[in-house]
């Protein structure tokens, strides 16, 4: 999952992106409005952090112009204005969950992932064939026994399970699960999915992950 | 001691109660009360005047018609040692009215004596005779009665031609009857006319009073919905420049004044609560994302340096609005002294020492005089220490520093000038606010609290002083001092 995050505190982007990268998210951060929307608008992100007040452009402007091209990507609030007011203006220009300063790190991390569940399923759990991902606990068990990921196998794994039943190309998990440091070699991809194949295969779930040849890879339904 | 206090209570209440009851009479009632009091005052006196005079006119036509005739009398009448004689009978029995006249006169002849005696009487009195008094003994008009009959009468007393003494009295009368309900009538139309002109004066008043307060009402109505929730909310004025429109407007211009302080006390409050919620903010996620699993040792001291500098500058921050909190307050007096400033900015140099050797500044201090100012030496060195900070920060590396004093009558100046970016023309006006800031992005390294030259502002309006701020052409910006020399 990729993330971006509007802040121009540096204090404050700088935990953000160390926090949500230990999560095995994939964090971008821009430190203006303007940088920020054009971010936003030219990648592929999954969820937004926004801070209000912004240099250049304020995190409620970046937020109805994002909207105007972009419905579908969760954005949330994080700021220091606090009164009912605010509140409610911060959630009519669009965004879709608020966050006051100071916050709980395990908070935002909750409405994150809130933001990002797929309609209908629990929170924090994740399944296909054996294999069972706890988003919450951040662990992952295959056929009842426990694997061992590193964070970048983990948010292969957890990208591929959210796309479960679609084919995911090499472009798009790039685009979600490495942040934009990342230079566009897909061979990597193949080595991580092998890598996650290899632990898989110790609990007996080596054909979870199936590639589709000169596309990318999917996780059937089932 | 439980019963006095209810009864004090209980007086009190009393007293509140009437003291509101004359207060809660609107001015609508109390103008048309008063106009009515002073308009039927007025009306009483003139109508009693009225009165008066007709009556007097009334008595005075008929006491005139009595003299003349009793005065005939007088005339016909002889007095002798033996008693009064008429000079001529027949004219006597002519003027004794035999008729009854539609206007009849009565007259009766009275010889005084020991006992008084009725000499004569007109036939038109029948069996009836007139009242007199033997006590008067020169002419007087009166009124009386006939058998309940009112008449008014005159008594004329006919002397002795030798002793002086009162020989007789000539009584005449006439009916009284016609003008007493002549004057009664005018009596009940005074009477009835004030009524009515004053109860249509009294709606009257109060419909004009009513009509002329009605805008008042309106700004009544507007004034009392507007509260901090629709400050922006103005009475609307009136088209005739009278003292509605006077009232209105003045409403509104105070309206704009508490709006204007409403606004920045809000705008100040919510900075404020940005700027230490955002470091607090910072600190807490850096320190949560620390233990959540593990570090290196190096990176504990990475992110708890960043923690303590953080704290620094929040410290820093409340100790700037403390400052501000302490000097808004009325009660505060500055400790106004003479000193030298530049003893003053030596200070202030000392403890920037360390950042101008960093940066490599050129700070060069002259003096074009005397530097013995009037003012609160604390206070100023704060001001100074904030300007030449700012200087000091925004000079790019090798830059230069400048700092002048001079004299201007009975003034010091004191010129700060560096060589930094300088500060764009539409912001050079709000530099003074709290937590502006001309540079945008607050984080980069030059960035303060946004309270710097706030301070100074505050402290300068405090002791006296002038301060200005502007570009140079050549880059760069001046801080000008004008501080009241000892």
């Amino acid at each position: 999952m990729r993330i971006l995050i509007v802040e121009d505190e540096p204090g404050i982007a700088g935990f953000l992106k160390e926090g949500l990268e230990e999560e095995c998210f994939a964090v971008d951060v821009a430190d203006n409005g303007r940088e920020g929307l054009a971010m936003a608008l030219s990648s592929d992100y999954d969820l937004l952090v926004v801070d209000w007040l912004l240099p250049g452009l304020s995190g409620v402007e970046l937020c109805r112009q994002f909207r105007k091209e972009n419905t579908q990507v969760p954005v949330i609030f994080l700021t220091a204005k606090d009164t009912l007011d605010d509140v409610i203006f911060g959630l009519e220009s669009g965004a879709d969950d608020y966050i006051k300063k100071p916050f709980a790190f395990e908070e935002l991390l909750a409405r994150i992932r809130v933001q990002l569940r797929t309609p209908f399923s629990e929170s924090s759990l994740l399944q296909a064939g054996g294999v069972e991902m706890n988003l919450a606990a951040h662990r992952v068990a295959c056929n009842g026994k426990e694997v061992s990921l590193t964070p970048k196998e983990f948010a292969l794994l957890e990208y591929l399970l959210h796309n479960k039943g679609s084919v995911c190309t090499r472009s798009r998990i790039i685009e979600h699960v490495w942040d934009i440091h990342f230079d566009a070699d897909t061979s990597v991809i193949d080595v991580y999915v092998n890598f996650l194949r290899k632990k898989l295969d110790v609990s007996g779930c080596a054909d979870l992950i199936e590639t589709v040849r000169g596309v990318g890879y999917v996780i059937r339904e089932g | 001691m439980l019963f006095a206090k209810d009864e004090d209570m209980e007086n009190m209440r009393r007293r509140a109660f009437f003291r509101s009851f004359g207060r809660d009479i609107s001015i609508r009632s109390r103008v048309s009360g008063l106009f009515l009091m002073v308009a039927g005052s007025l009306m009483v006196v003139a109508f009693a005047l009225i009165y008066v005079q007709v009556e007097r006119d009334v008595y005075n036509h008929i006491d005139e018609e009595l003299n003349e005739e009793a005065g005939e009398f007088v005339r016909g009448l002889q007095v002798t040692e033996n008693g009064i004689l008429f000079k001529d009978q027949a004219e006597w029995m002519e003027r004794s009215h035999v008729a009854v006249d539609f206007y009849p006169k009565f007259v009766q002849v009275v010889a005084a004596g020991r006992v008084p005696e009725i000499a004569r009487r007109s036939f038109n009195l029948f069996s009836d005779t007139l009242r007199y008094d033997p006590s008067l003994d020169n002419v007087a008009f009166y009124n009386s009665d006939i058998s309940g009959a009112s008449v008014r009468q005159v008594q004329v007393p006919v002397f002795h031609k030798e002793s002086a003494g009162t020989a007789a009295w000539v009584v005449v009368a006439v009916p009284l009857e016609e003008s007493l309900f002549v004057l009664s009538d005018l009596r009940t139309v005074l009477f009835f006319s004030l009524s009515v002109i004053l109860i249509i004066l009294f709606f009257v008043t109060r419909v004009i009073a009513g009509k002329s307060l009605a805008p008042l009402e309106k700004v009544i109505d507007t004034a009392e919905k507007i509260t901090q929730e629709n400050l922006d909310e103005r009475i609307g004025l009136p088209a005739n420049k009278d003292e509605i429109y006077r009232l209105s407007s003045t409403i509104n211009s105070l309206l704009d004044r508490l709006q204007a302080v409403y606004t920045r006390e809000k705008q100040f409050t919510a900075d404020a609560s940005h700027e230490l919620k955002t470091p607090l903010a910072s600190i807490l996620g850096t320190l949560e994302v620390l233990v959540r699993k593990p570090r290196e040792p190096g990176h504990y001291k990475a992110r708890i340096g960043f923690c303590i500098d953080e704290l620094k500058r929040m410290s820093g921050l409340i100790d700037q609005l403390l400052l501000l909190a302490r000097y808004d307050s009325d009660t505060f007096r500055p400790d106004i002294n003479v000193f030298d400033a530049k003893g003053t900015l030596a200070v202030v140099l000392g403890r920037v020492d360390e950042q101008i050797r960093e940066k490599e500044l050129d700070v060069r201090v002259r003096d074009e005089g005397s530097a013995m100012v009037r003012a609160d030496a604390s206070m100023l060195e704060i001001m100074l220490d904030n300007i030449v900070v700012n200087a000091v920060k925004y000079s790019s590396e090798g830059g230069s520093v400048s700092i002048v004093f001079g004299n201007s009558s009975d003034r010091v100046v004191c010129s700060v000038t560096d060589a930094g970016p300088g500060i764009a023309a539409e912001k050079i006006d709000r530099v003074f606010e709290r937590f502006y800031r001309v540079d945008e992005s607050r984080n980069s390294q030059t960035s303060g609290t946004g309270l710097g030259l706030a301070i100074v502002k505050k402290l300068a309006d405090i002791q006296g002083i002038a301060v200005h701020l502007s570009n140079r052409e050549e880059g760069g910006t001046t801080v000008i001092l004008d501080i009241p020399a000892a």
